[in-house]
């Protein structure tokens, strides 16, 4: 609906192009982007013209640079203050660019919202209204169209299935307060406790399937890990040597996680090197540690570099085991520097595996080629390309399903100060308004026909 | 004979309807069959209920009877969700039923404007699609400025017993014949629905050592703002339950059963199910409750609650025998079903008052609502909507977000009712805040501002809002000694305070309560319970209640975007098929209601809302042309 909120979008396709439009648009455009942004104060710039900056994450890693476009209010798109930032088109840098905006109060927009707000805010002819309303009925059939055509391998259902667990939830509560007089069963504090756990589970797994899904076409991760000398920074350059570099992150200290962008397949591959972290050392920071765990569990690809000419220590035995235990086929396995004189005892271990194993020489760049098609045969096998639409539907998705996590997360936790259990119900039925976004229909009585169905109720 | 008012039917909503229009000072005129059965509670004898006793406090804030009835003929006062918090807490009543339809009577007697007129209603007169008055019996005629229907379940009614059935509008009463027939001439759309009701039993035929004993509460909590206290003796209930044996006898009468067989057409409520429909539903429940209700001090009737039926008399007879405690049950009247017309509510306005005649009002059963509450409450807001026409004034809407009143009526005009429609708490979106012990809080300025309300009511009103305003002001900022808390704090299950706080910042621990501190803390006050209630309430659940206003707020930002009368919804091509007919059915006012009207979705509103925008511009264009 038209709120006075702030709303952010890609407005420009990402695949092909080398920049990318982001839009924001409303009351606080300006302000929020300010916040990230180095050079000016866009506060005080001049609307109606364009300022060269970086944007600068919270944690002060530089995100992109960026030319940001201001129009401040009535005299823009959609009559609003709106702040356009052209970016490299890159999947990650976009994804988060949105994300940081998003995290600060704005808003996925809708389809069609900024037409929308254009038209509702006067900047559009009347005889134009005809041509909004086609848009977003379009658009909105489209969108769930294609969200359902999307949704089919079994997130739809999953969505469905959510719904009515908690309808189910809300009907126990809503028993307990509406029919009391009715001799059944009240519903225990523990219990909706552990549902809302069961709930939250599911929760995650749908999340987590989104992603999995690629519903936002987030591109590949590939994860480099090996000890040092073993030639990571060699293959990394071999690897990047033919392809345009997008993006490269300088490492501030050697502790930082490397990262480097390119394209392959058309998609976009992101090489992650864990640069000084080595994870076989027992003396490294904690920290390093579970920051690479985490890596391994998140990436999608991860490439185990050896040195043929070197022994193979126990502790990178073990790191292969565990790795191959936790990641399977996506661990390729790869044997560096043929150039050199190769041990047995290394090549007999690498070939103990039935991983994808190829050996290489980083230094004179030989079999690269060869590791590029291993690489290329699994994005194959992870991506399938979607039109660009579905990038921003289910988008919105995500972020609702991420709202209703931490809703969730409240309720369970508010049961310390022990509310009744009409707040809880309160909470729950917020959670089904929200759920309703994603579903489209707007459904009120839902729990009460839930429960005359379920329960034997009635003097 | 002309009036300024009519209303037809001396039931709930007739009852309210007539005494709120007499109090504002207009002409009355009741139409009942007989006087004497004016104001009788047809179906069991109480009144309240979760979700209906906050109808009745509202009803009484608003300068209705029903809340004042029911504290004279009370005879068994229970606040029902006691364990639970304030807003899910509701006050139930039963009646001495002889005695609730006299005092009704004297409510109604009471005003020197209110014309009994002991007749039946055949047909509503119209003039140029408004109403201007009726026929009665023998064609005499009766002219009135407004009229107001409410005919509960006597249209066409017909009653059922096995394979039995007879017109009628209740057991011994004749049913209403020709009104809906007149106004489907008029294009009205009717239905059917059925109720039903159970047996009642002769008190002297129960075991009661087998029987499990319900109190009333030890001190009874009236209704009414305006009643001081009960002090009248109060009767227990009962509580008892079948058996597979009963089951099994009533299940030997199914194939006789109007509802199984398909004599009764109307659709029963789901919440309020007959006890053969529960054992056919519900298979693997081998009992059911039952409670025993007495009709009051000198009646011999028990209403059997929970055992409503219309299986053939000698089933009921046999089965209820088999229930622990009513062996040797005297029947002194078998349990029934009625079906009826009505008509449904969207072909009405929020006022009440139909899209398709002007200046004549439906409230009650004939709009397909089920509970003497219900009815009352749109008898009271019909009545007063009439009366505000007859002022030009503007029409008196409540709010979801003010009242279960403003729900109640938005719900019905809005849906589609497939069975007669209760209130429930979790029909109110913003029930946190809608409780049964702050109506008066709530909706008393309005009755103030329609010169409705009692002068006691009102004194009580002021010096309540006076007592929240002193607690909030002076006690709540109260800094509190940690010794002085620690002292008693452990007997209140409280961990110690380690520095100064305030009763506020105190009163937020969830096993603290207000009242307490003030004795413990030893301030010295006069402050009403209520008002101490209140002020504790605010403090304990200020998130939850912040929410709630956000959540009102947005709420009435979509109920603010009017969509003009004129606005043709067919012709709108970007909205679902369904919506737009749906649109086209119900007319919505506001993009707040569309919203509501099962069918429409997010999309759809988007779409309204452009061409609400550009509606008014055209009109703009137009005007300045």
């Amino acid at each position: 609906m038209y709120e006075k909120d702030t709303i952010i979008s890609p407005i420009s396709s990402v695949s092909g192009a080398s920049v990318s439009l982001i839009r924001l648009s409303g009351i606080s455009a300006i302000q929020t982007v300010n916040r990230f942004f180095s050079s000016v104060n866009l506060e005080k710039a001049e609307g109606g013209k364009f300022y060269f900056g970086k944007l600068i994450a919270e944690n002060n890693q530089v995100i992109d640079e960026v030319i940001v476009y201001i129009f401040r209010a009535p005299k823009s798109y959609t009559g609003e203050n709106i702040v356009e930032i052209s970016c490299h088109s890159n999947v990650f840098i976009i994804e988060e660019i949105l994300q940081l905006f998003i995290q600060n109060g704005c808003r996925t927009a809708k389809p069609g919202e900024f037409t929308q707000r254009a038209f509702l805010n006067g900047k559009m002819d009347l005889t134009q209204a005809e041509a909004v309303a086609d848009i977003i009925s379009s658009k909105s059939k489209a969108g769930v169209k294609n969200s359902l055509l999307f949704l089919e391998g079994g997130l739809s259902k999953k969505i469905k299935e959510l719904k009515k667990d908690i309808i189910d939830l809300a009907s126990l509560l809503e028993l307990g307060l509406d029919f009391s007089e009715e001799n059944l069963e009240i519903v225990s504090n523990d219990e909706v406790i552990n549902k809302l756990n069961i709930l939250l589970d599911e929760i995650n797994t749908l999340i987590k399937s989104f992603s999995n899904s690629r519903d936002f076409q987030k591109g590949i991760e590939v994860l480099l890990v090996g000890e040092p000398n073993v030639g990571k920074s060699s293959l990394m350059n071999a690897l990047l040597e033919k392809d345009r570099v997008i993006v490269s992150h300088i490492p501030g200290t050697t502790r930082d996680i490397i990262h480097e962008d390119i394209i392959l397949e058309d998609t976009l591959v992101r090489f992650i090197d864990t640069a000084g972290i080595r994870i076989t050392d027992d003396h490294i920071e904690a920290s390093g540690v579970d920051r690479v765990k985490k890596l391994i569990d998140k990436v999608d690809i991860v490439l185990a570099l050896f040195d043929l000419a070197e022994g193979i220590s126990i502790e990178n035995k073990e790191l292969l085991n565990r790795l191959i235990k936790d990641k399977g086929e996506d661990v390729i396995i790869i044997g560096n520097k043929i150039d050199k004189k190769i041990k047995k005892e290394t090549i007999d271990f690498i070939n103990s595996f039935s991983n994808n194993k190829i050996l290489v020489s980083a230094k004179l760049s030989e079999n690269i080629n060869q590791l590029r098609s291993a690489i290329s045969f699994h994005i194959k096998r992870e991506i399938q390309n979607e039109p660009d639409e579905l990038i921003l539907t289910n988008k919105r998705h995500h972020n609702i399903l991420l709202e209703i996590k931490e809703k969730i997360i409240t309720t369970r936790d508010s049961f310390s100060h022990n509310p009744g259990h009409e707040f809880i119900a309160a909470d729950l039925r917020e959670i089904i308004n929200k759920l309703s976004e994603i579903t489209g229909e707007i459904t009120t009585d839902d729990i009460l026909n839930n429960i005359f169905s379920s329960f034997c109720i009635g003097k | 004979m002309h009036f300024d008012i009519a209303i037809v039917g001396g039931g709930h909503a007739g009852i309210e309807a007539a005494v709120i229009s007499a109090k504002r000072g207009f002409k009355t005129a009741l139409i009942s069959l007989d006087k004497n059965k004016i104001g009788l509670m047809s179906c069991n004898p109480a009144i309240g209920g979760l979700a209906k006793g906050q109808l009745v406090r509202e009803i009484d804030a608003l300068g209705g009877v029903m809340g004042k009835i029911i504290d004279e003929a009370g005879i068994h006062f229970k606040m029902l969700n006691t364990s639970k918090g304030p807003a899910v807490q509701s006050p139930r009543a039963q009646a001495d039923r002889s005695f609730y339809a006299q005092v009704a009577q004297k409510h109604i007697a009471a005003h020197n404007n209110i014309k009994v007129i002991e007749d039946m209603a055949v047909e509503i007169l119209v003039e140029k699609n408004s109403a201007v008055g009726l026929v009665l019996l023998n064609n005499k005629k009766l002219f009135a400025d407004r009229v107001v229907l409410t005919a509960g379940t006597f249209l066409n009614g017909v009653i059922h017993v096995g394979t039995h059935n007879l017109k009628a509008g209740r057991a011994g009463d004749l049913p209403s014949v020709g009104i809906t027939e007149s106004l489907q001439r008029y294009g009205f759309k009717s239905g059917r629905l059925k109720t039903g009701t159970p047996p009642r039993i002769h008190k002297d035929s129960l075991d009661y050592t087998k029987l499990e004993i319900q109190k009333p509460d030890d001190v009874p909590q009236p209704f009414s703002y305006s009643t001081d206290g009960i002090n009248r003796a109060q009767v227990n209930c009962f509580i008892t339950y079948t058996n597979e044996e009963t089951h099994n006898i009533l299940r030997t009468g199914f194939d006789r059963s109007p509802m199984f067989t398909g004599r009764i057409k109307g659709m029963g409520p789901r919440y309020c199910p007959s006890i053969e429909d529960k054992i056919d539903r519900f298979a693997d429940k081998n009992r059911h409750q039952l409670f025993l209700e007495p009709e009051g001090y000198n009646s011999d009737e028990i209403y059997v609650n929970g055992f409503s039926t219309s299986l053939p008399g000698e089933v009921q007879e046999k089965a209820i025998k088999k229930v622990p405690g009513l062996e040797n049950a005297e029947i002194l009247r078998l349990g029934y079903a009625v079906d009826y017309d009505f008509f449904p509510p969207d072909q009405l306005v929020n006022t009440l008052e139909t899209k398709k005649i002007k200046n004549l009002y439906f409230a009650g059963q004939i709009n397909g609502t089920s509970g003497y509450e219900e009815a009352a409450a749109q008898g009271l807001m019909a009545g007063l909507n009439a009366t505000l026409s007859l002022q030009n004034e503007s029409p008196f809407i409540l709010k979801r977000s003010e009242a279960y009143i403003g729900v109640l009526i938005d719900d019905l005009i809005n849906k589609i009712h497939a069975e007669p429609y209760r209130m429930f708490t979790s029909r109110a979106e913003f029930r946190l805040l809608l409780r049964q012990d702050n109506a008066d809080l709530r909706l008393m300025d309005y009755a103030k501002k329609f010169g409705v309300l009692d002068e006691k009511a009102e004194q009580k009103l002021v010096l309540r809002r006076n007592h929240i305003q002193k607690i909030t002001d002076s006690v709540l900022p109260k800094k509190i000694d940690p010794t002085r808390f620690n002292m008693f704090g452990k007997d209140l299950q409280s961990s110690l305070l380690k520095q100064t706080v305030t009763i506020e910042e105190l009163l937020r621990r969830p096993e603290l309560r207000l009242q307490e501190l003030l004795d413990r803390l030893e301030i010295k006050n006069d402050f009403i319970k209520s008002s101490i209630l209140d002020v504790e309430y605010s403090v304990k659940y200020k998130g939850y209640l912040e929410r709630q206003e956000a959540l009102i707020k947005k709420f009435n930002k979509m109920e603010e975007k009017r969509i003009p009368e004129n606005l043709d919804f067919l012709s709108i091509e970007s909205l679902s098929a369904e919506a737009r007919e749906k649109l086209n059915k119900i007319k919505p006012k506001s993009l707040g209601q569309a919203s509501r009207i099962s069918g429409v979705r997010h999309s759809d509103l988007s779409i309204l809302m452009i061409y609400i925008e550009k509606y008014l511009r055209e009109k703009v264009s137009r005007e300045t042309v």
